[in-house]
């Protein structure tokens, strides 16, 4: 047994001259080495960080009128106008779309904001309170969106209050997420959230009316 | 010294008893979705099903390919589709409150749910109906849904008092449609059928 140990480790490969020699045999030069380094690299990171970060890659822009689907739904955006609403008196975004739910239940129109992300451009505002009409009965909310019925709708966003200048808006810019149905935090039944995974954007300038 | 240990090891063998007990009695406590849920009684078309807060006679079931929206004295709209009509026709008997809040499935037996449609306002949950205690109501609830989906319906009602659902009270209906005669009754479906408005009885 002695003899065969000496005999494998007689051939076993000499570090002295392999990477390790690249290293500084000094104990303080290492430590310096490693101090400088560990700074380059923090400096680095501060710098991206100071910069905003690292964006995640986006898909390019989407042209209107191209279907978008994920595990949701599928999602045709066509076209964007700023009108005031004649019941209301107040400004709303509407937009005419074609929807398809794959979900096997009905959901209600206010889920898709999540995963549609409407903001007004320029400026980023983001749109909130999301309504569905059926275009067949365009004077009534649509209720529920029902599965795997292909349906015209227009989706419609009040203006929010705080704007003043509702002029200053160019058009509707929507960030479409993938979505999945998970449980929420409190509530233990199954809704859609946006997954981190953009899909599509998709800008539609406001129609001249 | 061995006293000590037999001391050590029941207070060791009485803490993992208690952590159990603990984590089975949390396992029993209701979600607050559980504990809001609509109650629901079951039965079949053609009884009178009693869900506490009312009770429900579902009379008949059509399948068109078209709805219209109107009364005797005219027609306001038509709602045709590529898929099917299904109308649930049904009298319902508030026991004892005023009950205006109608939600109402129709699970088609085939993993899919359709909500009631809010395309015809003469139907339930539109514009008109609302139940008082003990005075009957008949009328229509409507539902669009594929074709293909519809293998073995059962029709789901909540009625309540307020906007919400929570501890309403749910009938469900087994419809009693399939197979051959559900495949007829779609092959041979109505032209059009008129959605009436509710009414007392």
């Amino acid at each position: 047994m002695p003899l065969d140990f000496f005999l494998v480790a007689h051939h076993a490969p000499d570090f002295d001259d392999g990477p390790g020699s690249l290293l500084p045999r000094s104990g303080p030069l290492r430590a310096a080495i490693v101090l400088v380094g560990t700074a380059v690299a923090g400096g680095a990171i501060l710098l991206i960080w100071a910069l905003g970060g690292l964006a995640p890659a986006k898909p390019p822009l989407t042209d209107p009128g191209t279907p978008v689907t994920n595990d949701m739904f599928t999602i045709t955006l066509h076209e964007a106008e700023l009108v005031e609403n004649e019941i209301l008196g107040t400004l709303e975004v509407r937009v005419r779309a074609d929807l398809t739910s794959h979900h096997t239940e009905p959901f209600w129109p206010a889920e898709l904001r999540l995963i549609l992300n409407p903001k007004l451009t320029p400026g980023d505002v983001e749109l909130k309170a999301t309504s569905a009409f059926l275009e067949r009965r365009p004077d009534t909310p649509a209720g529920m969106i029902q599965p795997e019925m292909p349906e015209e709708v227009v989706l419609t966003w009040p203006m929010p209050e705080e704007e003043t200048d509702p002029e200053k808006f160019e058009g509707v810019a929507f960030t479409i997420m993938g979505a999945e149905l998970k449980s929420g935090f409190t509530d233990q039944s199954e809704s859609w959230f946006p997954t981190d995974k953009v899909i599509a954007n998709v800008s539609l300038p406001f129609e001249k009316g | 010294m061995s006293g000590s240990f037999v001391h050590r090891a029941l207070t060791a063998v009485l803490s993992l008893v208690l952590l159990a007990l603990i984590m089975g009695a949390h396992s029993l406590i209701l979600s607050d979705s559980d504990q809001t849920e609509p109650i629901a009684s079951s039965g079949d078309i053609g009884s009178t099903i009693d869900a506490d807060r009312y009770t429900i006679k579902v009379e008949k079931v059509q399948i068109t390919q078209s709805i219209a929206d109107g009364d005797d004295s005219g027609i306001q709209a038509s709602f045709e589709t590529e898929e099917i009509w299904v109308i649930v026709w049904a009298t319902v008997t508030s026991t004892s409150d005023t009950l205006r809040n109608v939600q109402a499935d129709l699970d088609t037996g085939d993993g899919y749910t359709y909500s009631m449609s809010k395309l015809p306002l003469n139907a339930f949950g539109g514009t008109g109906a609302v139940f008082d205690p003990g005075i009957p109501v008949y009328g229509a609830v409507a539902f669009e849904v594929p074709k293909e989906r519809l293998t073995d319906p059962t029709f789901r009602i909540r009625l309540g008092k307020g906007g919400q659902d929570r501890l309403s009270a749910q009938a469900n209906v087994d419809l009693g449609l399939y197979g051959a005669e559900l495949a007829d009754m779609v092959d041979q479906a109505e032209e059009t059928v008129t959605i009436t408005p509710a009414e007392r009885r």
